[in-house]
C-alpha cells in the first residue's frame, strides 16, 4: 500500500519541528532563527505596548502642573529618607563586616546599574517572563541579574537586539541561592508558578530559621551578587514523615506592578580598583612589554 | 455554506483571525482571568480545519506554530508540532464525512486542547523539570466557554467575506 502524501507531509514536519526544539534546547540564546526572527518580534512587541503607552503619554500630558510639582516635592521628601536610611544600613554593614558575605555586599553600592522599561507584553498565562526594552546593543547579557527598589526580580533568559526577556524568581523553573540575613544560613529558594510564593527547600528540622527572617542573595553560584533582598519568610510548617520542613516565602520584589526594573553588571567578584597597586601593575607590564 | 458549486473562498478572514489571535495571546491580562485564558491561536486553527480543509495545509499550520514560539519566546518548534498534528488529525481522520454536528466538533475541540495541554505538561517536565500544575485545566475550561463565541464571531466574518466577494 502506497502511503499518502499527506502523511509523509505529516512525519515530514514532526521530524523538523522535534529536530528544532532539539536545536533550540542545546544552542539556546544564540540560535540563528531567533536571531533573524527578532526583527520581526520587536514590531510585535511594540504594537501590543503601544495602547498603554499612549494612555501613559495621555496621563502626563493632562496631568496639571500642581499635581506635578506635588508628586516632586513628594519624591524629594522621599529620596531625602532613603538617603538617611541608607548612611544608617552603611554604618550597619560596617559594623557587621565579620561576617563576609556583608564585606562583600558593601562593594554592591558599585554595580553597574541600567533602568529598563517593561513592555506591557504578556507571554504566557501566569506572567512569570517579563520583556524589557532593552537588549544585546545595551549590553545585556543571558543570565543577568534583574532587581526593583525593593529585591530582586529574575534574570535575563532570553536575549535579542533591542530587548530581553526576565524570568521572575518565582517561576517554576528558578532557583535562587540565599542567605538568612539574621545569622548567614544558606538556603535554596524555588519558584512555584504563583507571585506571591517561594518554596525554601532543604531545611532540616532544627534549622535556624523563623517566620519573618529576611532572605538576602548569598551570591553562590555567581549569578546573583551577595546582599540583594529577595523574600521573606511566610509560613514554616514541619511533617513528622518528611525529613525538611515546608518552607515558604514572600518575594520583596514588586512582581507584579511596576513600570521599570533595573539590569545590574555584579561588580563583586571583581577586584575593586585601586590606584596604587594599579600603577604598580602597569609598570610591571610596560617593562615586561606584555599585555595586561 | 453552499457545497452545490463552489467557488474558492478569500482568504482574508484566515489570515485576520490568526493575527489577531497571535497578538491576544500577547495582551497582558488580570491574574485571575489569566488562568481560564486559552489558546486562541489553537482554537483559530481548529475552526478553519474543520470548516474550510480545503484551504488549511499541514505546512500553513507548521509555520504559525513557529511563529508563536519565536514571538512567545517559547521552544522553538513546540507549537508547530502540536498544530501539525491537530491539522493532521482533522484532515487525515475526521473531514471526511461533512455531517458532523456542532457538538462533535466540540469534543473534538477539548480533546485537542487537552493534546496541547498534555504536550506542553509533558515538554516543561522533561526540558525544565517543571511538574504540572493544576490550574492549567482551567485553560481548558475556558477554550469550552469561548468556542460557541469563537464559532459565531467567525462563521459571521466568513459569511461576510464572502458576501464582499460577490
Amino acid at each position: 500500500m502506497r502511503i499518502k502524501p499527506i502523511v509523509g507531509q505529516f512525519i515530514f514536519l514532526l521530524v523538523l519541528s522535534v529536530g528544532l526544539m532539539f536545536l533550540d534546547q542545546f544552542f539556546h540564546g544564540r540560535n540563528w532563527l531567533k536571531n533573524t526572527f527578532s526583527s520581526i518580534s520587536k514590531p510585535v512587541y511594540r504594537l501590543v505596548d503601544f495602547p498603554s503607552q499612549t494612555s501613559d503619554w495621555l496621563i502626563d500630558w493632562f496631568n496639571d502642573r500642581r499635581e506635578l510639582t506635588q508628586s516632586l516635592e513628594q519624591l524629594e521628601l522621599e529620596n531625602a529618607i532613603l538617603k538617611v536610611k541608607l548612611q544608617r544600613l552603611q554604618a550597619e554593614i560596617r559594623s557587621q563586616n565579620k561576617l563576609q558575605s556583608f564585606m562583600r555586599s558593601t562593594q554592591n553600592i558599585a554595580d553597574e546599574i541600567l533602568a529598563a522599561d517593561i513592555l506591557n507584553v504578556n507571554l504566557e498565562r501566569h506572567a512569570q517572563r517579563i520583556i524589557l526594552n532593552k537588549g544585546q546593543s545595551d549590553n545585556v547579557y543571558l543570565g543577568q541579574p534583574v532587581v526593583d527598589d525593593f529585591g530582586i526580580v529574575g534574570q535575563i533568559t532570553d536575549l535579542s537586539v533591542a530587548h530581553s526577556i526576565v524570568t521572575l524568581i518565582t517561576d517554576a523553573s528558578q532557583s535562587t541561592p540565599v542567605m538568612v540575613k539574621r545569622n548567614g544560613l544558606r538556603a535554596l529558594v524555588n519558584g512555584t508558578g504563583h507571585l506571591e510564593k517561594l518554596d525554601v527547600k532543604y531545611q532540616g528540622a532544627e534549622a535556624d530559621i523563623k517566620v519573618g527572617d529576611h532572605l538576602l542573595s548569598s551570591g553562590i553560584g555567581y549569578r546573583f551578587p551577595p546582599g540583594y533582598p529577595v523574600a521573606v519568610v511566610d509560613d514554616i510548617q514541619s511533617d513528622n514523615n518528611e525529613s525538611f520542613l515546608q518552607i515558604t516565602a514572600r518575594p520583596l520584589a514588586q512582581l507584579n506592578h511596576g513600570k521599570q526594573l533595573l539590569l545590574i553588571w555584579p561588580k563583586t567578584l571583581q577586584r575593586t580598583p585601586n590606584p596604587h597597586v594599579d600603577s604598580v601593575l602597569e609598570s610591571i607590564s610596560m617593562t615586561d612589554g606584555a599585555n595586561p | 455554506m453552499n457545497s452545490q458549486h463552489y467557488v474558492p473562498q478569500p482568504g482574508w478572514p484566515i489570515h485576520l483571525s490568526l493575527v489577531l489571535a497571535l497578538l491576544s495571546g500577547l495582551l497582558p491580562v488580570k491574574e485571575s482571568i489569566a488562568e481560564f485564558m486559552p489558546n486562541l491561536v489553537l482554537l483559530v486553527i481548529v475552526y478553519w480545519a474543520l470548516y474550510r480543509p480545503e484551504s488549511v495545509g499541514l505546512g500553513w499550520a507548521w509555520l504559525i506554530g513557529l511563529v508563536q514560539d519565536l514571538i512567545m519566546a517559547n521552544l522553538i518548534g513546540h507549537h508547530a508540532l502540536v498544530y501539525v498534528t491537530v491539522v493532521f488529525l482533522i484532515k487525515y481522520a475526521l473531514v471526511k464525512n461533512k455531517n458532523y454536528a456542532f457538538f462533535d466538533y466540540m469534543s473534538w475541540l477539548i480533546a485537542f486542547v487537552i493534546l496541547d495541554l498534555l504536550f506542553a505538561i509533558v515538554l516543561n517536565w522533561s526540558v525544565q523539570q517543571i511538574s504540572p500544575q493544576w490550574s492549567l485545566v482551567y485553560s481548558v475550561l475556558g477554550s469550552i466557554l469561548i468556542w460557541p463565541w469563537l464559532y459565531a464571531l467567525l462563521s459571521i466574518v466568513e459569511a461576510l467575506a464572502a458576501q464582499i466577494q460577490n
